[in-house]
């Protein structure tokens, strides 16, 4: 119940909110109010959406990445039972903005387009957040149809939470991946990263630490998020120091991928196809909720709370990208992690390297960072370049 | 400016502990099955005990470090650097600049890390008289043949740019290329003069990627198409190793169609050598010396005493080689007479220098010292000027190098690790594989081989003793009391010098299976080449960066150990069929075209990204672990059956794993199609039942 309180709290004085009245006061940048669209799909499937994106006007920023499936097959010699190994298969993590109003009709077109209603294909989702960008986009609108409501757009679902698992220790998230498909939650992304914040304090033992992490993605539904975060940061011992740290980030709508196992089938329905059924009917997940209110008591005796975030994103040139992560290093925002982007663009040609950089700040910190990054930044000049700022309500981070 | 942060003494130690810790624990792993096997092989079946095994061991633990440390270096020093020049190139300058430097780096990699000299290895056999333009290229025209293969790599590494840069697809330049080597390998072998360098181009195309370049250029391919890829999407960083296999064949081959007008016509050893065709050998060789020491070296009975005009001169020749020591260097070199006398001399040589002094010269052992040096001038030279050329083109368009130190510390680290790990080859695992390598031919042998023989003084004839046979012949013996053990060795009369009393007694290496079962022995040998092939790939320092690489660039998806695994089958496979070639004499064209041919619709099938891996890999695969095993194992095979060079085993071994990464993708592919459309389709019905349902229940 305390739980709750606080997370009304925290929606009343929002971070991001925060930010948006202090850069329109201060009228230099002006903060765009749209929607971030995260598309995950099988790399096979790749040329679809890009072909689409196109088609939409927007610059996509695309990252490779696996999603992790249990494969089932029946044990050898006839055996009873079945062999559980895990399955890996490439995706494309595309990423986009567009104006609030449109992001419904992009994310039902994308499901028709990509057959995401189908499970296995992949997930897309979207997230209202606050961007600073060159200018003001517009989205070609005639490569939205305002198709039939058909049925296939019917299992997106509202009241969604994206959490985020920075994971230090290399191969941790195979493991994290695996709790996650065990706990049913959803099909897990990994993606590499690399966080150089802590090296670059250090002399030359800094080889020492490696700057790789993995970063393991999981959407479920809303009320479900805390006991799973808290159970994820038991069973991957984020408690202990080094070892990475987890944030959740709100999702206004979006289209889980369900199909978390993959080999032989025994019903004519999987688990997971009846439960996205029922979701489809229900209209949402709220009947899912299935972690009673005790569990979450226990586990909050654990040593770390929940604090209220922001998690700030910012894509730019490879080069630029170090003096941003300085800037955020002064005012004393640590545990960055940089990934590599292929920026998708109708007409200009680019050529240069494009970073996404993300970080999970303390709402307190918030407004200081933003000042920071954008003084630094050259959003007036590059329109690739993007400063994203969206809440963050539960984020797990361990003192470092 | 950020600020540093000081770690305790007892902290830094922890970190570093754990971080030396996982690295060489790795590289235990990486090389533990080869030697195992090895080892397993030799005293279990082979039933040798190992020589000198400290010495072997001391040199595998610095294999172990050699690799842990090379592997590193790349990480933290050479490939960061590759790929910031790959990145800075295009936003910097004209694609011609990027090709010239393609052009330099590629040539420039060639002369700094010369794969001639495992060429060289493995056509010390070739005879003159009998392949006189392969001999020509490998002895006389060595320059001109580094720098064709030079040039070759260079074109490759230029065209590779060229493709990061536009972004096109591989596969239109395999199926032009591929076909074009395949046709001038075929044109070639209709000529008898021509058709014995088939195995050096190829083999050069194989050897020419080393462990420094490999890794370099595939930083500098992801780095170029990282920073070119024009909002299209890359179509993978692969492929310049493919094209750096294939353009070396090529240049060998024109080489040596240019050269074969000038180079004399093939003949008969006794021909080569008589003073009457002097004049026409001499073109060959710097001196009449030197062409002594090739009929002694390389040549038999008959060519050395065709070389010497009358049949006093021949043995006043042989006497001196046993009683001048000058005169023996100048004839067979760093051979040792002993050596000389077991594997080239005949019998008749044999005998007339029976009793020349052979004490303390068997076998020779590399001292660790003189061994180090010389690695370390090798490593230096494969990664000094490369990396220079790398900071300069940075210094040139002013950009700075992010965490130099880092790279500083990189640099001495893939020194460090290349001199080690050559070094320990040299002293640990080559010396291994040659003890194994020089058992090997026992499998398959049906003779008894002349090893050693022993003098023995004052032998006294009444101590000889008959005995019969089941079939009623008498034969004679006497008993041997060596190292305390009473051994029965068989008596032969012409082997007593009845006027000193000295009796030659034979050593001789016995075939281990009986003459009907040889062919057991044979699928043993091939068995164990196909071990050696696995096991060392799994260890070569290239591939484990190419497994790096595709594994961070697929994001996990495609692991490490995945891809090591497919390409050491591949490798294996290859090798079994070199081998395979040299025991039973097979054309190479026979066994390269086929596969060759089959790669043509796999690499249609398969999707771009995996086409590029997979040829990439088949040139990674032949580096400085695989090749000095392979040799050892391939000369010693060829040596029993009188087959010159050991050619073609590396080219082999070079084809299958690019099949088996195709087809490795192909089933990857399949999967991941299948779990896309099974489900799909049966949605697709469920689906269209489902919604026919509610549309029926809504009306």
């Amino acid at each position: 119940m305390m739980q709750d309180t606080k997370e009304k709290k925290a929606k009343v004085s929002s971070p991001s909110r925060e930010v948006w009245r202090t850069q329109m006061a201060k009228g230099i940048y002006t903060p765009h109010r749209v929607s971030r669209i995260t598309c995950i799909i099988n790399h096979l499937l790749k040329d679809k959406i890009s072909g689409f994106l196109r088609d939409l006007g927007v610059i996509a920023y695309i990252e490779p990445g696996r999603t992790v499936r249990e494969f089932l097959k029946p044990q050898p010699f006839g055996l009873p039972g079945n062999v559980v190994s895990l399955q890996n298969s490439s995706v494309d993590i595309f990423r986009f903005t567009v104006p609030r109003e449109t992001s419904q009709q992009v994310v039902e077109k994308i499901v028709r387009i990509a057959d995401l209603h189908i499970p296995g294909r992949g997930t897309v989702f979207s997230q209202d957040l606050m961007e600073f960008s060159k200018e003001p986009f517009d989205i070609n609108p005639d490569a939205l149809d305002n198709g039939a409501n058909d049925h296939s757009v019917q299992n997106i679902v509202k009241k969604l939470s994206y959490v985020i698992c920075v994971l230090s220790v290399p191969g941790s998230g195979e493991n994290l991946a695996r709790i996650a498909l065990d706990l049913g939650i959803c099909v897990p992304l990994v993606t590499f990263a690399t966080g150089n914040d802590i090296r670059d304090q250090l002399g030359l033992i800094r080889i020492t630490i490696s700057p790789e992490k993995e970063i393991v993605h999981l959407v479920m539904p809303e009320q479900d998020s805390d006991s799973i975060i808290r159970l994820l940061v038991e069973q991957a011992r984020l408690d202990r120091p080094g070892r990475g740290y987890i944030y959740q980030t709100p999702v206004s709508m979006g289209l889980l991928d369900t199909r978390l196992k993959t080999g032989k089938q025994r019903y004519a329905a999987s688990m997971e196809q009846i439960i996205a059924a029922i979701d489809s009917l229900k209209a949402g997940t709220s009947w899912r909720k299935r972690l009673d209110a005790e569990n979450t008591e226990k586990a909050q005796g654990s040593t770390l709370l929940p604090q209220d975030n922001c998690e700030i994103s910012i894509i730019s040139d490879e080069d630029r990208i170090e003096k941003l992560r300085e800037a955020c290093l002064e005012v004393g925002a640590t545990g960055a992690t940089t990934s590599r982007v292929t920026p998708e663009i109708t007409n200009a040609e680019v050529t240069s390297t494009m970073i996404r950089s993300a970080i999970s700040v303390p709402a307190g910190l918030t407004n200081k960072v933003v000042d920071a990054l954008l003084e630094v930044s050259t959003i007036k000049e590059d329109n690739t370049d993007r400063i994203q700022v969206l809440d963050s309500p539960a984020a797990y981070v361990h003192d470092l | 400016m950020i600020e540093r942060k000081k770690i305790p003494l007892l902290d830094a130690v922890i970190l570093l502990y754990g971080y030396a810790r996982t690295r060489i624990v790795e590289q235990v792993k990486a090389v533990a099955f080869i030697i195992l096997y090895l080892v397993v092989f030799q005293t279990l079946i082979l039933g040798v005990p190992i020589a000198n095994a400290l010495g072997i061991a001391g040199g595998i633990a610095m294999v172990v470090f050699g690799l842990a440390f090379f592997l590193e270096g790349l990480v933290l020093g050479l490939m960061p650097l590759g790929e910031r020049v790959g990145v800075k190139l295009p936003t910097k300058t004209t694609i011609y600049v990027i090709a010239l430097f393609g052009l330099l780096l590629g040539f420039g990699s060639t002369l700094a890390e010369p794969a001639i000299s495992a060429l060289r290895t493995a056509g010390a056999g070739v005879r003159a008289w009998e392949s006189p333009l392969l001999y020509m290229l490998l002895e006389r025209n060595t320059e001109q043949l580094v720098l064709s293969i030079g040039t070759g790599v260079g074109i490759a590494v230029c065209l590779g740019m060229f493709r990061f840069y536009y972004n096109l697809s591989i596969k239109p330049f395999i199926y032009i290329l591929m076909p074009l080597v395949l046709t001038f390998s075929i044109i070639v072998s209709f000529n008898d003069s021509l058709r014995s360098i088939i195995g050096l181009a190829w083999d050069s195309g194989a050897v020419t990627t080393g462990a420094v370049t490999v890794p370099l250029v595939l930083a500098l391919g992801i780095g170029v198409s990282r920073a070119s890829s024009k909002g299209k999407g890359s179509s993978g960083e692969f492929g310049i190793i493919l094209l750096a296999s294939l353009f070396p064949i090529i240049a060998v081959l024109t080489l040596g169609t240019v050269l074969s007008f000038k180079a004399p016509e093939i003949t008969t050893e006794e021909n080569f050598f008589s003073p009457a065709k002097r004049e026409q050998a001499l073109y060959l060789f710097d001196s009449e010396a030197e062409l002594a020491s090739h009929a002694f070296t390389h040549g038999t009975e008959m060519g050395r005493r065709s070389f010497y005009s009358t049949e006093a001169e021949y043995h006043d020749a042989l006497r001196a080689l046993t009683e001048d020591p000058d005169f023996r260097y100048s004839l067979i070199g760093e051979i040792s007479l002993a050596d000389w006398i077991i594997d080239r001399a005949s019998e008749f040589e044999r005998s007339f220098i029976a009793g020349a002094d052979l004490s303390g010269q068997r076998g020779s052992q590399e001292s660790l010292g003189p061994v180090l040096k010389e690695e370390t001038m090798g490593g230096a030279r494969a990664v000094i000027p490369l990396s220079i050329m790398l900071i300069l083109v940075l210094f040139l368009l002013r950009e700075r190098i992010r965490y130099k130190d880092e790279v500083a510390l990189g640099l001495v680290f893939t020194l460090i690790g290349m001199t080690l790990l050559t070094s320990g080859i040299r002293l640990g695992l080559a010396a291994l594989g040659g003890e194994v390598g020089g058992q090997l031919p026992r499998a398959f042998a049906t003779e008894e081989k002349f090893v050693d023989r022993l003098m023995i003084d004052d032998f006294d004839p009444g101590i000889v003793y008959s005995v019969i046979t089941t079939d009623g012949t008498k034969r004679s013996f006497f008993d041997m009391l060596d190292n305390g053990q009473i051994t029965p060795v068989e008596f032969h009369e012409n082997r007593l010098d009845v006027s000193s009393g000295t009796y030659e007694h034979v050593i001789t290496r016995t075939p281990l299976f009986d003459s009907r079962l040889t062919v057991v022995g044979i699928i043993l040998v091939l068995l164990f080449a196909f071990g050696l092939g696995f096991g060392a790939t799994l260890a070569e320092p290239a591939l484990n960066a190419l497994g790096m690489t595709v594994e961070t660039l697929t994001v996990g998806t495609i692991k490490q150990s995945k891809i090591v695994r497919v390409v050491s089958i591949g490798v294996g496979t290859g090798i079994l069929l070199g081998l395979a070639r040299i025991l039973f004499d097979i054309p190479l064209l026979y066994l390269l075209v086929p596969p060759y041919l089959l790669l043509l619709p796999l690499t249609y099938l398969s999707e771009e990204e995996f086409t590029a891996i997979a040829w990439d890999s088949g040139g990674v695969t032949t580096g400085p672990v695989t090749v000095p095993l392979v040799l050892a194992m391939g000369l010693s095979v060829g040596a029993e059956l009188n087959v010159v060079d050991g050619f073609g085993i590396l080219a082999m071994a070079s084809v299958f794993p690019i099949i088996t990464v195709l087809t490795y993708g192909l089933i990857m592919k399949k999967k991941q199609q299948k779990s896309l459309d099974q489900h799909g389709e049966d949605d697709d019905d469920d689906e269209v039942d489902i919604s026919e349902n509610l549309i029926a229940e809504k009306v």
